[in-house]
C-alpha cells in the first residue's frame, strides 16, 4: 500500500437531519443505521491505518505538518535502536540473590564501604571495594572500579568506624568471564552519600571491675586448692 | 552389662573438665591482650569478665578431686566426649555480648563450630567485629583444630599422672613418638612452625595488594591457622573471595592439603622416610579420590552457562574442591553462585567431597580417606575370596605406617564408622527438610555439619529455626569425635542417670 499522509482526524460526519416530528423519525431510522455504519467503518479504517508506516523525512524523524507533528508525539519511532543497559535500581541482598537474568545488566546500589582498597591483578589501575548493604541484611558485593573513583571513599568501615556510604552505578557480573568467574559490580559512576565516621567507644572502668573481682575469686579459689592438696600430702 | 559410672568416676571428670576450663579462661587472655593493645576497651572488658567466670567455675570444679589421679578409659571418654561441648558453651560467652549474634544459641552454634573447626557461622556483621573478637574466633579453631587434649598434654595441663587414654579418646590413634606428651608437643611445634611461615609470606601478598601492615598481618596470621586446622573461619564476611589474590589462594591450598595429611606422617618425613608418605593408603587413596573428583567436576562445570571458561574453572572449582574435600570450608565464590551457577552435579561434587574428608589423625573431618581406602581394599578381598579355591588362604595388605595385613576388626572398624556417617547424614536431611527447606540445600548442609566441612548454602544463617540449630551443634559434636566416643558417652550417660555408690578394684586401681 502507498505511503501516503495518514488522517488521524475523524472525517465529520454528515449533518443530522431534524425531525419535524417524532413521528417522521422512523421514516429515517434505516438512512441514520447506515449513516452509523459508514462513520464506524471509517473509524475502524482510520485506526488501522491505510499505510503501513509513517513517513520519515531524511534525519529519521517523523515527517508532516506541525499540527500532525504535534499528534504524533505518542507515535513509536521504529527506527530507534532497542537499548538493552536498562537501569535498575537494585538491593545488594537482591543482587546476591538473583539468577542469570540479571547478567550484564546496569544497576545502581547504595553501601557502605568495609574493610580494606585490594589492586586488582587484572588491572593495576582498578581496585577491588567492598560494598556492605545499609539495611539489616548485611549483604556484601565486590565493587570493580577505577583508583580514581576510590579517592572518593574517606574511611573503611571496621570496628568503630562507619565506611563511606556510597552510590554505585554500573554493570552486575553474576561470574565475570574474564575476572575468573567472580560475582562483581563494574563500576562505572560513583558517588558520596554520606561521608565515614568515627563511632566513639569510651573506656568504662566498671566494665572490668566485675571482671576483676571474678578473677580476685578465682585466684582465691585456685590457691584454696593448692593448701588443700599440699595439707594432703 | 553396661557398667555405670560411680560418684567416684563423676568426681573425677569434672575435676578434669574443671582443668580443661581453666585452659579456656588462659586461652581467653589471648584476645584480652590484644584489646588492651589496639584500645578496644569494649572487648577488652569482655574478655576480662568471661576469663573471670570460666576461673571460677573450672575452679570450683577442680574441688570435684583434690588429689590428681589417673583416668581410666571410661573417665577419659567422658572428659573428651563433654569437653567439645563444655568449652564451646564458656567460649561462646564473650562472643554473644559482642552484639554481634541474634540470640545465645547463635553464639554457642559459633562457640562450637569453632571449636569443632567445622566453620559455619551465624555472626551477623563480621566486617564491623573488633581485632579482638577475631583473634578469639581463631584461637578456637587453634585449639579445636589442635585437639584439646593434644593441647592440654603438651602444656601439661593434666600433670604428669595424665594417661594415653585421654589421647585415644579423642580419635587419635597413632602414637607419633613413644611418650604422648612428647607426641603432643611435636604436633604443636609442625603447627606453629608452618603457620608462621605462611603468615610471612601472607602478610607480604596482603601488603602488596593494598593493605596496611596490621590489618594484612592479622588477616594473614588468620586464614593461615584457619587453612591448617581446616577450620573455615574468615575474618571477613566474604571469605577468601573477598583478597581477590590468586597467591594468597594458592598458599591456602597448600595448607589445607596439608591439615588432611596425618600428624604422624610428618614425623617420618621429618625424620627423613618420605617413602612413608607416599606409599601410604590414605595418600593413594586420595590422590585417586581428587583426580576422579577433579575430572567430574570439570566436566559437569563445562556445562555452565557461566562457568565454562577454564580460567574459571581452574581457579573457582579447584580451590572449592580443595576447600570441600580438607573440609576446610573456605570459599571464593558466593552462596548465590554456588546454588545458580554452578552446575547441580558440580554442587554434588563439593557436597561428596566434604562428605569424604581427609586422613586420620589430621584436622580433617569426613568420613575419612583410610577408611574408604579399607572399604575399597576389603571389597578387594571379598574378590579375590569368591574366586579363589576352597583351600585357599587370601590375604590382603594395605601399607599405613608399615605393612600391615587387612583384619576383619579393621574392616569392622571402617564400614561401622562409615555406616554411622550415612546414617547422620541422612538423619540430618530429613531434619531439614522437616524444617520446610529444599532436598538438595538440606543434603548439602547436613554433610557440612557432619563432616565439619563448613561451606553452607543458606540454611545457617542468623535466625534459622532454633531446632535445627540445635541439630546442626549435635551434627557438628558427633562429627568431630567419629562417633563411637560420643555414643559411648551416651550411653554410659544414660545408664548412669542414678551413679553406683560403692568403688570397685578396678577404680582402688586408679586412685
Amino acid at each position: 500500500m502507498p505511503n501516503t499522509p495518514r488522517k488521524s482526524r475523524i472525517a465529520p460526519a454528515p449533518a443530522t437531519p431534524t425531525f419535524t416530528t417524532p413521528a417522521e423519525a422512523p421514516l429515517h431510522a434505516p438512512a441514520l443505521t447506515a449513516l452509523a455504519f459508514a462513520l464506524a467503518l471509517s473509524v475502524m479504517l482510520g485506526a488501522t491505518g491505510c499505510s503501513a508506516g509513517a513517513p520519515t523525512d531524511s534525519t529519521g524523524g517523523i515527517a508532516g505538518t506541525a499540527d500532525e507533528e504535534a499528534a504524533n508525539i505518542n507515535l513509536v519511532n521504529t527506527s530507534q535502536l532497542p537499548d538493552s543497559s536498562f537501569l535498575y535500581d537494585a538491593q545488594i541482598a537482591d543482587l546476591q540473590n538473583s539468577d542469570s537474568y540479571m547478567n550484564g545488566q546496569t544497576v545502581q546500589v547504595t553501601g557502605e564501604v568495609v574493610g580494606d582498597r585490594i589492586v586488582s591483578d587484572y588491572d593495576t589501575t582498578y581496585y577491588w571495594i567492598t560494598l556492605q548493604a545499609t539495611d539489616d541484611s548485611y549483604a556484601e558485593i565486590s565493587v570493580y572500579m577505577p583508583a580514581s573513583s576510590t579517592e572518593l571513599i574517606d574511611m573503611y568501615g571496621a570496628y568503630g568506624k562507619r565506611g563511606t556510604i556510597l552510590q554505585v552505578r554500573g554493570t552486575f557480573w553474576a561470574a565475570r568471564a574474564d575476572h575468573d568467574g567472580v560475582t562483581e559490580l563494574e563500576a562505572q559512576s560513583v558517588s558520596v552519600v554520606n561521608k565515614g565516621e568515627i563511632i566513639e567507644t569510651k573506656f568504662e572502668p566498671i566494665r572490668f571491675i566485675v571482671g576483676g573481682i571474678l578473677l580476685v575469686i578465682g585466684a582465691v579459689l585456685a590457691l584454696l586448692y593448692r593448701y588443700l592438696g599440699e595439707r594432703r600430702r | 552389662m553396661w557398667q555405670r559410672f560411680t560418684l567416684f568416676d563423676l568426681r573425677v571428670i569434672g575435676h578434669y573438665l574443671g582443668m580443661l576450663i581453666l585452659f579456656a579462661a588462659v586461652l581467653m587472655a589471648v584476645p584480652f591482650v590484644t584489646a588492651l593493645i589496639l584500645q578496644e576497651w569494649d572487648p577488652a572488658g569482655r574478655y576480662l569478665y568471661s576469663m573471670g567466670i570460666a576461673i571460677v567455675v573450672g575452679s570450683l570444679l577442680r574441688f570435684c578431686r583434690i588429689e590428681s589421679s589417673r583416668l581410666n578409659r571410661q573417665q577419659a571418654l567422658a572428659v573428651v566426649g563433654l569437653a567439645w561441648v563444655v568449652l564451646g558453651l564458656f567460649c561462646s560467652i564473650p562472643l554473644y555480648f559482642s552484639g554481634h549474634y541474634l540470640t545465645y544459641l547463635d553464639a554457642v552454634f559459633d562457640g562450637i563450630s569453632g571449636i569443632t573447626t567445622t566453620g559455619a557461622s551465624v555472626i551477623i556483621d563480621l566486617d564491623h567485629l573488633s581485632y579482638a573478637d577475631n583473634m578469639f574466633r581463631f584461637m578456637m579453631h587453634l585449639l579445636g583444630g589442635l585437639g584439646l587434649i593434644v593441647v592440654a598434654l603438651s602444656l601439661g595441663v593434666f600433670g604428669k599422672r595424665a594417661s594415653t587414654s585421654l589421647f585415644t579418646s579423642e580419635a587419635r590413634t597413632e602414637h607419633v613418638v613413644p611418650n604422648v606428651i612428647q607426641t603432643a608437643q611435636f604436633i604443636t611445634k609442625i603447627t606453629a612452625i608452618v603457620i608462621a611461615i605462611a603468615t610471612v609470606f601472607m602478610t607480604v601478598f596482603l601488603m602488596l595488594d593494598g593493605m596496611e601492615f596490621m590489618r594484612a598481618a592479622l588477616n594473614a596470621l588468620w586464614v593461615a591457622i584457619s587453612a591448617l586446622v581446616t577450620g573455615g573461619f574468615t575474618p571477613m564476611q566474604q571469605s577468601i573471595l573477598y583478597y581477590h589474590s590468586a597467591g594468597i589462594e594458592f598458599v591456602l591450598m597448600i595448607l589445607m592439603i596439608m591439615g588432611t595429611i596425618a600428624f604422624v606422617v610428618y614425623s617420618e618425613v621429618w625424620k627423613g622416610r618420605t617413602s612413608v608418605f607416599f606409599r601410604d593408603i590414605e595418600t593413594r587413596a586420595g590422590i585417586v579420590w581428587m583426580v576422579a573428583l577433579a575430572i567430574v567436576l570439570t566436566a559437569t562445570l563445562s556445562t555452565s552457562t557461566l562457568f565454562a571458561d577454564l580460567p574459571s574453572m581452574m581457579r573457582r572449582g579447584t580451590f572449592m574442591l580443595v576447600s570441600a574435600a580438607s573440609t576446610t570450608g573456605f570459599s571464593v565464590i558466593t552462596t548465590n553462585q554456588l546454588l545458580t551457577v554452578f552446575t547441580s552435579g558440580a554442587f554434588l561434587i563439593i557436597a561428596v567431597a566434604m562428605a569424604v574428608g581427609g586422613g586420620t589423625g589430621s584436622t580433617a573431618g569426613g568420613i575419612k580417606l583410610f577408611r574408604v581406602g579399607i572399604i575399597a581394599k576389603s571389597i578387594v578381598n571379598t574378590i579375590k575370596e569368591t574366586i579363589s579355591p576352597d583351600s585357599a588362604r587370601v590375604a590382603v595388605s594395605y601399607y599405613h605406617l608399615g605393612r600391615r595385613v587387612l583384619s576383619s576388626d579393621v574392616v569392622k572398624e571402617a564400614m561401622t564408622v562409615f555406616i554411622l556417617y550415612v546414617i547422620t547424614y541422612t538423619i540430618g536431611v530429613l531434619v531439614g527438610i522437616a524444617h520446610g527447606y529444599d532436598a538438595t540445600q538440606a543434603i548439602f548442609e547436613s554433610i557440612a555439619m557432619t563432616s565439619n566441612g563448613g561451606i553452607t548454602t543458606g540454611i545457617v544463617t542468623p535466625g534459622m529455626p532454633w531446632t535445627l540449630e540445635i541439630f546442626y551443634i549435635l551434627q557438628m559434636w558427633v562429627g568431630r569425635l567419629e562417633f563411637l566416643t560420643l555414643i559411648a558417652l551416651a550411653v554410659k550417660l544414660i545408664v548412669s542417670i542414678l551413679p553406683r555408690r560403692k568403688r570397685n578394684a578396678e577404680d582402688a586401681r586408679y586412685r
